[in-house]
């Protein structure tokens, strides 16, 4: 048991960081208030070092959690991009108030400082995507989930003083406890069917009932409920009508938040949840069939939808939508070639799409909050560095090759054609050229067209989250020269180790023997 | 010498572009893109497979081991033919662009340097998705040479351009992602990305309907760029937008990367979808030569009629690359180069026409050999050399293309084909329609009496041509007269090329012909075992 | 009734190698022993003695509030007026309008209290598994330094809850 605590250091790190800064964020001295960003930061680095390290000095590979060398990738992969999404927040919270209290006008009230709860929020969402890889069975990978989840609601409500963001909050928490209480649903359902909560014997009570002739019906009405509630974390078709609402209600800091660390929650959650029942004999035809509908409404509903917008932000997010569905091909590929594609895909588009939402929120166009795309049409007139690094963001989501982008889509691509998903691939090409518009369109807007006459020149206030854009940029274009050593760890996330292929093929083993 | 200089040198020149001063920037991409064009020159100097089938110029690198990527580059005579081609543009299209280019020129030599960089790419990749990244990468310049540079209308032009390509090479994309995935299954060696490796699996192993659907996914993505009839649309307007070095590059190489990916890729690697479709791939580009044609007649606009001509121009090509014999697929090859000379010069001197009168509209100009005597000379000179007058460059490749779809019969005794002299007969009547139109352009644009618009306003520029513009422009002229007059130093270099790609054609062609002929007789073996035929022939 | 996972009479595990034994220490919802049914059938009959002490309960709830009334109904005094026969809401007037603005406060501090009260409710269950593992032993060990971490980020909350200022009332 201690052992299994000796993987979960990185969580307790963040967890560490979070009541250094739940209380740093109140604190009567105004150094510290105003640094709580960069605590948080240094809790993110500490944890991101400390991965390889506790990865390094034990063997992993045990068969406890159903994909053991799943933590490795994710729990670096999270603290990487919750940097990012620190860096992006930075300035966000309480900027006003503090300068307020700075000029004398104010005077300091812990009720009225927001920065330590936000950040300690987000680093507790962090800790919440890194608990999911070490889920053994369904009451953890739902209070995991639910720890992703929280916080987020809070967020939303805190990242902006306006009804917007409040509405958006609303919204978010109320389908989120609709989706939760599917979830469940769907556990109690794979209880029944079962009759255990660990997932290594729902796997074991699975193959049983495989050999026995299928699986059966309530267990696949339970993964069907319990899937349909993650689709939500992931914001895929039928579940994705909330993301624009709330993508735009929220501030682009908390935006490019929601866009991936739910995400990946969600993503991850799933691959756990099918690999119990395995992709060795392909998946039950069912929950095969329900994934490639999804797959296909999302990306084309993502797709299309993005096309119709006139803001920047519900743009991106049902870019986000459509980025899902991409992924759910590789979820329905499997372990050989999906998954890690899958993997692959989140590290790519945690980055870009953390950049193009950086860079929205690093600008604002006379002191409002950046939003419409008129906001942004010739944006590099004032900052070509934001122009440029938005127009990188949106050729790397869009896949233009070679940026890093592209890499992912070949490798979902390649999946999904090893699969034998044809049809899929087709529609995730002609989706894909569907959204090389709108992304145009971004491209376009901020590096070609003349500022609007009208109002205000839209510029860089906020100088953090301008970093993160350029280097999330900088990754997009330079990302490919490491795509190889990210593909191996992916890979290596993935893949079984040797005792447990053997213990998820009962079956084969009893047939040999007896031969 | 590594073929990575010449992938490598312009994307110097383009970081040093950004780095120093705007005024600075034209002179060091055409010191550059010169440098670049010596280099090749001395590359194929040192060429050892001209005229034989084999890659020169080769580099292996590798990349992603687990996918099998590599940076693998490499020429075979075509391919290094066409590297010249695009080395010897880039600099002319710098050079040209010297007077037309006044503000954010930074960005503009920078990206006529980044699509040096992507075009040369394409020539050299000896590997799948290598090659795929150069194909696309093209377009990103491109685009921002039509978005930023372009004409009135250019952001409609850019996006369109860029989202036909782009949607179209996904689908080729996925082409070559399942045959590297079936290569892969086969299990020698796993994931392999090599084109060399590819071809071979592919035109061996594959059963016809997979290659049938293979040969639909390439050409969705090189149809477009060639382009091809339904899918041309996108060109025109490009052309027009486009600046005139962007038109240049545009007309003179971007095109022949689809030729070049049918010459490639598509020929190659499904001989026996080839052989099934080339008729149908035959008639659409009759259609495009046609309709094309009969567009250029009606056209005002005399780069559009230009860009139109190209579409008509193109279909040759087309027949030629489907004509499956040798006499077609070298005078297909000849016309990527002859296509990229000729048109080529005739948008820049659109363009220098455009500089002076800014208009382009043919009822507001005429009688320019009066103003502009050099002008109209070498106007006329490449007209007839993209009419096809004998003896210049048009004329030998326009002729073999049609010769080798005439000859193209399934009874030819050693490269059977299966197009004919029908083909040929409805193609010519696009040859008659091309001396039409242009003649005509020239006759309103050159000759006639002195029309200059209102809008007239030469700036800097003398009445006549520069000698930036001559210097611009004569080494093209000297090109398509060596050309016309020797165009066997051309076709022997390319021999050993085409050949290897003809090598499994003729087998092919003959299977399916017995295939064909076998299906007749069964179709009509029930039909004369009815009593009412035996009873007539009774 | 209770089929142990090491039961040699299922035989599709029987087959199996053997895999280490997971002790679900702190099984609120896994007992120890946990009730495995067969896959084949979806168990049809429940053994509802377990419910007896919840059945008890309710019972004892329900007698409670039934008592109370009958009892004071039967001894009280009987004494009618407008405030006498008004509902008792604990010194609130229930009639009248329900959007009644509360000083937000009042939802912290319940908020709050709503926390601590389900941490120590978790108390219970963790101290009925506690005394069924033998004293001194490394599993007792990890399980009562599981509820002092637990505690730990209760008694931080509470710190933070104070600095933050939610006992204040100014």
């Amino acid at each position: 048991m201690l052992d299994r605590l000796w993987f979960l250091i990185p969580e307790f790190i963040l967890l560490a960081g979070a009541m250094v800064c739940a209380i740093g964020g109140i604190s009567t001295f105004a150094p510290i208030r105003k640094r709580v960003g960069f605590i948080a930061s240094i809790f993110l680095v500490i944890a991101l070092f400390s991965v390889p390290y506790v990865y390094g000095q034990t063997d992993y590979t045990h068969p406890e959690t159903m994909l053991p060398g799943l933590g490795k990738y994710i729990k670096m992969m999270a603290a990487f991009v919750g940097l990012l999404l620190v860096a992006t927040s930075g300035g966000l919270i309480d900027r006003g108030y503090e300068r307020a209290i700075g000029a004398g006008k104010d005077r300091f009230d812990p009720l009225r400082a927001n920065s330590g709860e936000f950040h300690a929020l987000l680093l507790l969402s962090l800790t919440g995507v890194m608990l999911i890889c070490e889920a053994r069975d369904l009451i953890w990978l739902f209070l995991a989930l639910e720890l992703v989840s929280l916080p987020t609601y809070v967020m939303v409500a805190i990242s902006r003083w306006s009804k917007t963001a409040q509405e958006a909050a609303m919204k978010y928490f109320f389908l989120g406890a609709l989706s939760a209480a599917l979830m469940l649903y769907g556990f109690a359902l794979l209880y029944v069917s079962t009759g255990t909560l660990v997932l290594q014997e729902i796997t074991e009570a699975f193959s049983a009932q495989q050999n026995n002739g299928g699986l059966l019906v309530i267990a696949q009405v339970g993964m069907l409920l319990a899937i349909f509630g993650l689709l939500y974390k992931i914001a895929a078709a039928p579940m994705h009508l909330y993301a624009p609402d709330v993508y735009q209600g929220a501030a682009s800091a908390v935006t490019a938040f929601l866009a991936f660390v739910p995400k990946t929650a969600g993503m991850i959650a799933i691959i756990l949840l099918l690999s119990t029942v395995g992709w060795e004999d392909g998946l039950p035809p069912a929950i095969e069939m329900a994934l490639w509908v999804v797959a296909v409404l999302t990306m084309i509903l993502g797709n299309i939808g993005a096309l119709l917008q006139r803001s920047v932000k519900r743009m991106l997010g049902y870019s986000s939508i459509a980025h899902s569905g991409y992924m759910l091909i590789g979820v329905i590929a499997g372990p050989e070639l999906g998954l890690p594609a899958v993997l692959v895909y989140l590290f790519i588009y945690g980055i870009t799409n953390t950049a193009a939402f950086a860079t929205l929120a690093s600008l604002s166009r006379g002191g409002k909050r950046v939003d419409s795309l008129e906001d942004i049409a010739g944006l590099y007139t004032t900052s070509p560095l934001a122009a440029a690094s938005m127009s990188v963001a949106s050729g790397s989501l869009l896949g233009i090759p070679p940026l890093f982008g592209f890499w992912g889509k070949l490798l979902l691509f390649a999946a999904g054609i090893a699969a034998g998903q044809i049809s899929l691939i087709i529609v995730a090409a002609v989706s894909s050229a569907i959204s090389a518009w709108y992304y145009l369109r971004l491209i376009g807007l901020s590096l070609l067209s003349n500022p609007h006459n009208h109002g205000e020149r839209t510029k860089v206030t906020l100088r953090w989250p301008l970093a993160v854009a350029v280097v999330g940029a900088c990754i997009s274009i330079a990302g490919p020269l490491v795509l190889e050593g990210v593909m191996v760890d992916a890979k290596e996330a993935i893949t079984l180790p040797e005792s447990e292929l053997a213990m998820s093929l009962p079956s084969l083993e009893v047939d040999d023997e007896r031969e | 010498m590594t073929p990575w200089l010449l992938l490598l040198i312009p994307l110097i020149g383009a970081a040093a572009i950004f780095l120093t001063k705007a005024e600075l920037s034209k002179w060091i991409s055409l010191g550059v893109s010169l440098f670049v064009f010596v280099i090749s020159i001395l590359m194929s100097v040192q060429f050892e497979q001209w005229g034989s089938m084999g890659t020169g110029l080769r580099s292996e690198t590798s990349w992603i081991n687990s996918m099998g990527l590599t940076l693998d580059l490499g020429a075979d005579s075509v391919a290094m033919m066409l590297v010249l081609l695009t080395t010897l543009l880039t600099p002319l299209c710098v050079w040209g662009s010297f007077n037309a280019i006044t503000s954010r020129r930074k960005e503009y030599y920078a990206w006529l340097l980044i699509l040096e960089t992507a075009m040369l790419g394409v020539f050299l990749a000896q590997d799948l998705i290598l090659f795929y990244v150069s194909f696309e990468l093209t377009l990103v310049p491109m685009f921002f040479l039509i978005a930023i540079y372009g004409g009135k209308n250019r952001a409609h032009a850019s996006v369109k351009f860029f989202i036909y390509t782009f949607a179209g090479s996904l689908f080729m994309l996925a082409g070559f992602v399942y045959v590297a995935w079936q290569n892969a299954q086969t299990g020698a060696g796993g994931w392999s990305f090599a084109i060399h490796d590819l071809a071979i699996y592919a035109s061996t192993k594959l059963s016809a309907t997979e290659q049938g659907w293979i040969l639909l996914a390439l050409l969705a993505g090189f149809a477009v760029k060639i382009p091809v009839f339904p899918v041309h649309t996108w060109l025109p307007l490009a052309h027009t937008e486009a600046p005139t070095a962007g038109s240049v590059i545009l007309a003179g190489v971007l095109l022949k990367l689809g030729t070049f990916g049918v010459y490639r890729f598509v020929l190659p690697m499904v001989p026996e979808a080839v052989v099934a479709w080339a008729p149908s791939i035959a008639i659409l580009g009759i259609i495009g030569i046609l309709y094309a044609a009969l567009i250029c007649w009606v056209q005002d606009d005399v780069k559009k009629l230009v860009a139109y001509s190209s579409v008509s121009h193109l279909g040759f090509c087309v027949l030629g690359l489907v004509a499956l014999n040798p006499i077609g697929l070298e005078g297909a090859v000849l016309y990527m180069i002859n296509h990229g000379l000729s048109t080529g010069a005739l948008f820049f001197l659109i363009g220098m026409m455009y500089e002076r009168y800014h208009t382009r509209d043919m009822n507001m100009i005429g009688g320019l050999a009066k103003r502009m005597p050099v002008w109209s000379v070498f106007m006329v000179f490449f007209v007839l050399a993209s009419v096809g007058l004998p003896g210049l460059n048009g004329f030998v490749s326009e002729f073999m293309c049609l010769l080798g779809t005439f000859v193209s019969s399934t009874d030819a005794q050693q490269w059977p084909g299966v197009l004919g002299p029908q083909y040929a007969a409805v193609a010519a009547i696009g040859m008659v329609l091309a001396a039409m139109y242009l003649l005509i352009m020239v006759g309103k644009v050159v000759f006639g009496t002195l029309k200059e618009p209102d809008t007239t306003d030469r700036g800097s520029l003398p009445v006549d041509l520069s000698l930036r513009e001559i210097g611009v422009l004569a080494p093209l002229a000297a090109l398509c007269i060596w050309i016309g007059v020797q165009p066997t130093v051309l076709t022997d270099a390319m021999r050993g090329s085409v050949e290897k790609v003809l090598s499994p054609y003729p087998k092919r062609v003959k299977e399916h012909v017995e295939q064909q002929h076998s299906e007749s007789i069964m179709l009509k073996v029930p039909e004369s075992e009815t009593p009412d035929k035996e009873d007539h022939h009774a | 009734m209770t089929f142990s996972s090491h039961h040699a009479d299922i035989d599709f595990f029987s087959s199996l190698p053997p895999r280490r034994t997971h002790h679900r220490l702190g099984g609120f919802f896994v007992t120890p022993n946990s009730q495995r049914v067969s896959f084949d059938t979806i168990p049809t009959a429940m053994d509802f003695t377990n419910y007896l002490p919840v059945l008890l309960i309710i019972l004892m709830a329900v007698g409670f509030g039934v008592i109370n009334i009958v009892a004071s109904g039967l001894l009280g005094p009987k004494r009618s007026g407008d405030v006498k026969d008004s509902v008792y809401e604990s010194g609130m007037n229930p009639i009248g309008t329900a959007r009644k603005r509360f000083n937000v406060r009042f939802f912290i501090l319940a908020m709050t209290f709503l926390v601590f009260d389900i941490e120590i409710i978790f108390l219970y269950p963790w101290a009925v598994d506690f005394t069924q593992l033998a004293q001194g032993s490394p599993e007792a060990t990890l399980f009562f330094g599981r509820i002092l971490f637990f505690l730990g980020t209760s008694i931080f909350a509470y710190i933070y809850a104070w600095k933050k200022g939610v006992f204040r009332w100014d």
